[in-house]
């Protein structure tokens, strides 16, 4: 079998996966227990109330997690760029000419330990936030 | 030559000279309060080191040796280094301080003792011999202009030292003032030097070699000599600014022996000695030298005559004799210049020896008679005071011109070098003529106040100061039983001195005695009593190239001079060895002389009339308008910007961000349409 | 070939890099490591002063290697040598006076900052794109955020905090717009390579970008150092801070603020088109004289003590800028823009002494058991057993005022003499104007320095006067008198690498071959 049927199999695992979960979720819907309160009505249960004044107060923890969020989330967007230089050819040809593509050979090594030490500094700074409490919600 | 030259240790560490005392001085500001009645140490061991450094540096000065020992400023195309020169007028001069300093602290630890401000003393000593060394040791102009002030603000602390009694304020705001007004000729003469000097190079080396080569025009030379002078003469009080010397006594005994008789007022001489390559060049301005010189030492010495004031008599003769030195100066011409320099110098050497040493007696014996020093208030007091009454002796012997004491020497090569200038000055002989017999007049009158204050002093029947004494000054005058006066004299009055001050006196009076003894021995040696000093004075930059001729000992001078002295000692011992009736009626004959004597020709009454009247008018139409046009001015513009930082920019400052960032946007954005409209405009 | 060469360029930069690497590797690990370990915060400010020396001796080791000026983000000149020792120098003195302040379970994040700004500083210092130099100028401001936090937390201080920080993001946005349109004219990023392109005759590609971003550049940098128009926060903030951070704002982003100046404003554009370099002299001519008389106005009727500072420090802002537009209006006359450069340079030394030792003081004091707050209760302290601290400030206070011969005399005689060097010139009638204008300035301010050690010296003291901190802060304060008065009369030991410095800072060596080749290359990708 060449490797010309694999979307079809791709396609297959998606179409059963999405058919059964979904049987699941109706399933759950129709069996669970219908109690409502005013509460579970909100679309936003975890706190916020989307009906009212829009420069309502939030609560400043909201706000950590969401930075801390962001960070992590941001620093390690940068690590797409170098995954895809790192390992692609450092010579592309274009119409227009040759360009640089890939992060030049001379210069893997060095990146690579550049984005070492960053990694770790973010894992040292993961590890400050955990030993801080930022993820404990108090 | 000069390239050759290498710097020996001695040189390399010369600036440890004026270091040790300021060491010391700082030491004890420092250590004020714990060193309390032992401040004198730091002192006496930073001027002591200075010494032993001063006489490692007699060895090793050359006129050619020098050292830089840190770039001092350095702005623009002015470049003045820590430059120290070690030739033999320096090492000559550094030696000669220190010593006579180390001395006068000596003593002063003794005279001083008590003092409610005994460190301050010290401290202010120390300070005062570190500049006076660098003064002496700078190789620039501007450097030595540095000390020179640092030595003038030093004496004015010095003199002011009690400065609670008003009349020693006075002093010093005297001083100092005067001071200021020949300091003022000082620093045009180094204004000019600035300008006209090659590359701006102030260093002595340069400027003698710009001189010479003619690269500086010969009526900027005379300039620059004149006003080199002019601020010579306050420093060492000469005609017109010598004023301030008399009345700088109000000081401690010490401070007036150690500045204003051995070392201070030697910087003026000291400054055109070390001129003299370039001084030597203008003889219109060496005959003025001279003149004043001249015209100087006669003025004191008559003053010298009167006083009753046993300081006063010695100040007077310390403005006096440094009139001889600047008449020997002033000879300084054609093939004698050299001749001049030597003897101007050996006479500072001696003078400082003698004079201190007189000082200090007079020091002792102010101590002995509890702070009086009026002469009419004690007398013979030889057997109670032996010690001060010998050393006094010798000190006065030198004074006088005694042979074979060094005074004599120093004195006999004054008169040679004028002599000499009669003959090798072309167009000024007449002054040199004029100059060599009021020399010998000044000589005879030098001896007779000599003798008379001695003879007063010490002889005649024994008398102690009491306050019943008809001369007394009232009780409660400012000068004695004042708080601040109370420096310890708590011992009964007429005892000799400690031996802390006698000691010094008596080493002081060895070397004056030693020196005549040097010249002594010598002169069969070298061919003439100075010409060992002469020999290490050669050793100095640019005197090599004074002219110096044949000099031969002149027995008609010297034996001219011995005579005078000899004259003037006798006359004073007739008149005033014992009491009688011979100066009251020379007081009679000459009334009018005696009394413009006494009142010191009155010059300060003058100056009062004059220069100070004009000075105090101008001072009040300045504070006229200080006060009602100037100042209200200013008051008027200081309230703009206080009117202004309140009404208009203190409002903007109102504490909300929103309109912190808005006007800071806006006032961004203006400048941005100002400059394009700027740049618009532009064609 | 081309990628060799860069990449010789960006290992001596990481070289070069040395001792910034060292300050903001053990920030981090002390960062990191405080919420594992409990240790006091003294130990935490010896880890920081230790530090400081590792970078130290790195500086010296970085010392002497160089790279290709066309090709690196960051040199190490004569400029950022001497600039970065005078950072850390001020660095020891800042942790001396700071190692009381913090809490014992914030101390790692306080003094953390503190060398994160200080090794910010020195990326300015040594920075050589614009990119690079918008990161020292954020690694500085950053950490500022945070310490304002850090160390007390009461509603002054919130406000304060919370002014500085919006306005610094304003700030910096417009810094970063500036910069963006600095790119934009040249369609280069190396400072250096720009200076050369905009000094050659052919001149900059879009001359109306330039002056876009000059306007914008010099917005940024001016709240910074706390010029017109951006001054606005430093009295609130100063006021409403801790001292110790009032001490650090007060000299470490003008530091940082004029060291980028150099950098960015006037070693690139003083030798640009006249149109240009005039248009940015106007500019900086207005902020001069703006700040100077704004600055020195005002304070006239400050009676506390931090918001006076404040604008003391506003009103040296403007004669530092004096020195600004003496190195642009000079560019074009060769020796004499390093004249501005130097004078900055200078001033900058005396600057960083005298006001890091007159906070020092404030911090020290204390009258009745409080912290000293208005001027009037400094009175009579020059007669109570506190009086080496009164000389101390008697000391930084003349030197603030340029009374000769202590350092911030030569501070001000530097920068105007550059300003008045310009009468050698013929456009110059402005820069003598300014230079007229700025020691009018210097007599006003005397006014209320003056007033101080007056009322130190003259008046009776109205309390009981105490003394904290040990002697770290004692040291400091010590150090920053006997500097200032030392090097006052030594001031040929400023003078000396200020002049290096400033000659650095307009060094333009031919490019290489190779160093062209890679532009040309760079400017022709698609």
């Amino acid at each position: 079998m060449g490797t010309e049927y694999t979307p079809i199999f791709v396609f297959l695992i998606l179409a059963i996966g999405v058919g059964s979960s979904m049987i699941i979720l109706s399933a759950s819907w129709l069996l669970n227990p219908k109690k409502t309160t005013r509460v579970k009505q909100m679309p936003y249960e975890s706190g916020m109330d989307p009906i009212g004044d829009a420069r309502q107060r939030f609560d400043v923890r909201f706000y950590l997690v969401a930075i801390v969020f962001l960070l992590f989330d941001v620093e390690l967007l940068f690590l797409y760029p170098w995954a895809v230089g790192q390992w692609s050819l450092d010579v592309a040809v274009a119409p227009t000419g040759a360009y640089l593509a890939g992060i030049p050979a001379l210069f893997r090594d060095l990146v690579f330990w550049e984005i070492f030490v960053f990694i770790l500094i973010l894992a040292g700074a993961f590890a400050y936030a955990w030993r801080k409490g930022v993820f404990e919600w108090r | 030559m000069e390239s050759a030259y290498e710097p020996g240790f001695f040189v390399r560490n010369a600036w440890l000279i004026p270091f040790f005392p300021l060491l010391g001085a700082l030491v004890t500001a420092v250590g004020a309060r714990r060193l309390r009645g032992l401040a004198h140490l730091p002192v006496w061991a930073g001027i002591g080191l200075a010494f032993l450094v001063s006489l490692g540096t007699l060895a090793s000065a050359d006129h050619a040796a020098k050292y830089t020992v840190f770039e001092w400023l350095s702005a623009g195309n002015l470049e003045v280094p820590f430059q120290v020169r070690v030739d033999g007028l320096s090492t000559m001069m550094l030696s000669m301080v220190t010593f006579v300093s180390g001395l006068v602290a000596i003593f002063a630890a003794g005279y001083m003792h008590g003092d409610p401000s005994y460190p301050r003393f010290f401290a202010l000593i120390g300070l005062f011999v570190a500049s006076m060394t660098g003064l002496v040791l700078s190789n620039n102009y501007l450097l030595t202009y540095v000390f020179w002030e640092g030595v003038g603000a030093c004496s004015y602390l010095l003199i002011g030292f009690w400065y609670a009694r008003p009349s020693a304020a006075a002093a010093a705001m005297k001083a100092f003032l005067v001071n200021r007004v020949g300091d003022f000729g000082f620093a045009i003469a180094i204004f000019w030097l600035w300008s006209i000097a090659p590359g701006h190079d102030l260093s002595y080396d340069s400027i003698f070699a710009a001189a010479e080569s003619g690269s500086i025009p010969t009526s900027a030379i005379a300039g620059i000599s004149l006003l080199l002078f002019w601020g010579a003469t306050a420093k060492s009080a000469q005609i017109p600014l010598y004023t301030w010397l008399p009345d700088a006594m109000e000081g401690p005994t010490p401070v007036s022996a150690l500045i204003h008789a051995a070392t201070m007022v030697t910087a003026g001489v000291y400054l055109l000695a070390r001129s003299m390559p370039m001084v030597a060049m203008a003889p219109g301005v060496q005959a003025v030298i001279a003149a004043t010189g001249c015209a100087t030492a006669l003025l004191a010495a008559a003053i010298a005559l009167t006083q009753n004031d046993l300081k006063r008599v010695m100040a007077y003769s310390t403005v006096s004799q440094l009139g001889y030195m600047f008449m020997a100066l002033g000879s300084g011409v054609g093939d004698v210049a050299q001749l001049a320099v030597v003897a101007a110098m050996f006479h500072l050497f001696t003078h400082a020896f003698f004079k201190a040493l007189l000082f200090l007696a007079s020091g002792s014996v102010m101590h002995a008679m509890g702070d009086v020093i009026d002469m009419r208030r004690f007398r013979g007091l030889r057997h109670r005071l032996p010690i001060t009454y010998l050393t006094f002796a010798v000190g006065a012997l030198a004074l006088a011109a005694f042979p074979p004491l060094s005074g004599f020497f120093s004195k006999d090569e004054v008169l040679g070098a004028i002599s000499g200038a009669i003959h090798a000055s072309e167009s000024y002989s007449w002054v040199y003529q004029i100059v060599y017999w009021t020399a010998l007049v000044t000589a005879f009158m030098t001896a007779f106040y000599t003798g008379r204050a001695f003879f007063l002093t010490f002889h005649g029947p024994e008398k102690l100061p009491s306050p019943n004494d008809p001369e007394a000054p009232p009780v409660d005058a400012h000068a004695h039983g004042h708080a601040d006066d109370a420096h310890g004299h708590h011992h009964e009055i007429g005892h000799e001195s400690p031996p802390v001050m006698a000691i010094p006196l008596m080493i002081l009076a060895g070397c004056t005695v030693l020196i005549g003894l040097i010249c002594l021995v010598a002169w069969p040696i070298t061919g003439g009593p100075a010409e060992w000093f002469a020999g290490h004075l050669e050793k100095t930059l640019g005197f090599e190239a004074l002219g110096h001729g044949e000099h031969g000992f002149s027995w008609f001078t010297a034996t001219l001079g011995t005579l005078l002295g000899v004259g003037g000692i006798a006359l004073a011992y007739v008149m005033y060895a014992e009491p009688g009736p011979l100066p009251a009626r020379m007081k009679e004959r000459f009334g009018a002389l005696y009394r413009a004597s006494l009142g010191k020709f009155y010059v300060d009454e003058f100056y009062d009339a004059t220069v100070v009247a004009i000075v105090r008018i101008s001072a009040s139409i300045s504070d006229f308008v200080d006060t009602y046009v100037v100042d209200r001015l200013i008051t008027g513009i200081a309230l703009i910007p206080r009117a202004i930082g309140r009404a208009r920019l203190a409002l903007y400052q109102n504490g909300l961000i929103q309109f912190y960032a808005a006007s800071s946007a806006l006032c961004v954005a203006f400048l941005l349409l100002f400059l394009v409209l700027l740049g618009l405009q532009r064609p | 070939m081309q990628t060799s060469f860069f990449y010789d360029a960006t290992v001596g930069t990481l070289a070069i890099l040395a001792p910034e690497l060292v300050l903001i590797l053990s920030a981090i690990a002390m960062m990191t490591l405080s919420p594992f370990v409990n240790l006091s915060r003294r130990l935490w400010c010896r880890v920081s002063v230790w530090s400081i020396l590792a970078s130290s001796a790195a500086l010296f080791w970085a010392w002497g290697r160089s790279t290709d000026l066309y090709a690196s983000a960051a040199i190490n000149d004569a400029l950022a040598l001497w600039s970065q020792l005078l950072i850390l120098g001020s660095g020891l003195l800042v942790l001396g006076l700071a190692h009381e302040e913090p809490s014992d379970e914030r101390a790692a994040e306080f003094f953390g900052s503190l060398l994160l700004m200080n090794a910010g500083a020195m990326l300015v210092a040594s920075a050589n794109d614009v990119v690079f130099l918008f990161v020292g100028l954020e690694l500085v401001s950053i950490p500022t955020y945070l310490v304002l936090y850090l160390t007390r937390r009461t509603p002054t201080t919130q406000e304060a905090a919370t002014k500085y920080f919006y306005l610094s993001i304003l700030a910096s946005g417009l810094l970063l717009y500036g910069l963006a349109f600095l790119y934009g004219s040249t369609g280069l990023s190396n400072l250096k390579a720009m200076a050369y392109l905009s000094s050659r005759p052919v001149n900059l590609p879009n001359v109306h970008l330039a002056l876009i971003a000059i306007v914008f550049v010099m917005a940024g940098l001016c709240f910074r150092v706390a010029a017109v128009p951006l001054h606005f926060y430093a009295p609130d903030v100063y006021q409403g801070s801790p001292t110790i951070i009032a001490a650090v704002l007060s000299w470490l982003p003008k530091a940082v603020g004029f060291l980028a100046m150099i950098r960015v404003i006037t070693s690139v554009f003083s030798q640009a088109s006249t149109e240009l370099t005039e248009q940015a002299t106007v500019l900086a001519w207005i902020i001069a004289a703006a700040t100077m008389i704004l600055g020195n106005f005002v304070a006239l009727l400050q009676e506390n003590l931090k918001r006076l500072l404040a604008y003391s420090s506003i009103a040296h802002a403007g004669y530092l800028m004096v020195g600004v537009t003496a190195a642009l209006a000079l560019g074009s006359h060769g020796s004499a823009l390093y004249h501005g450069v130097e004078g900055i340079f200078f001033y900058l030394v005396a600057y960083a002494l005298m006001t890091l030792g007159a906070f020092g003081v404030i911090i020290m004091l204390r009258i009745d058991g409080r912290p000293v707050e208005t001027v009037r209760q400094l009175s009579g302290l020059g007669w109570t057993k506190a009086w080496p601290v009164a000389l101390a400030m008697a000391v930084c206070l003349l030197s603030l005022s340029g009374i000769p011969p202590l350092l911030g005399f030569w501070g001000k005689f530097e920068v105007f003499a550059s300003a008045l060097s310009a009468l050698n010139f013929d456009d110059s009638t402005s820069l003598l104007v300014l230079a007229i204008l700025g020691v009018l300035n210097s007599a006003i301010g005397a006014y209320y320095y003056l007033r101080i050690v007056v009322l130190m010296y003259l008046a009776p003291s109205e309390g009981e006067f105490e003394i904290r901190g040990g002697w770290p802060v004692a040291s400091s304060v010590g150090a920053c008198a006997v500097l200032t008065v030392l090097l006052g009369l030594f001031w040929g030991v400023v003078a000396a690498p200020a002049r290096e410095a400033a000659h650095a800072a307009v060094y333009l060596p031919e490019p290489s071959k190779i160093a062209v080749e890679t532009v040309e290359t760079a400017s022709t990708m698609p």
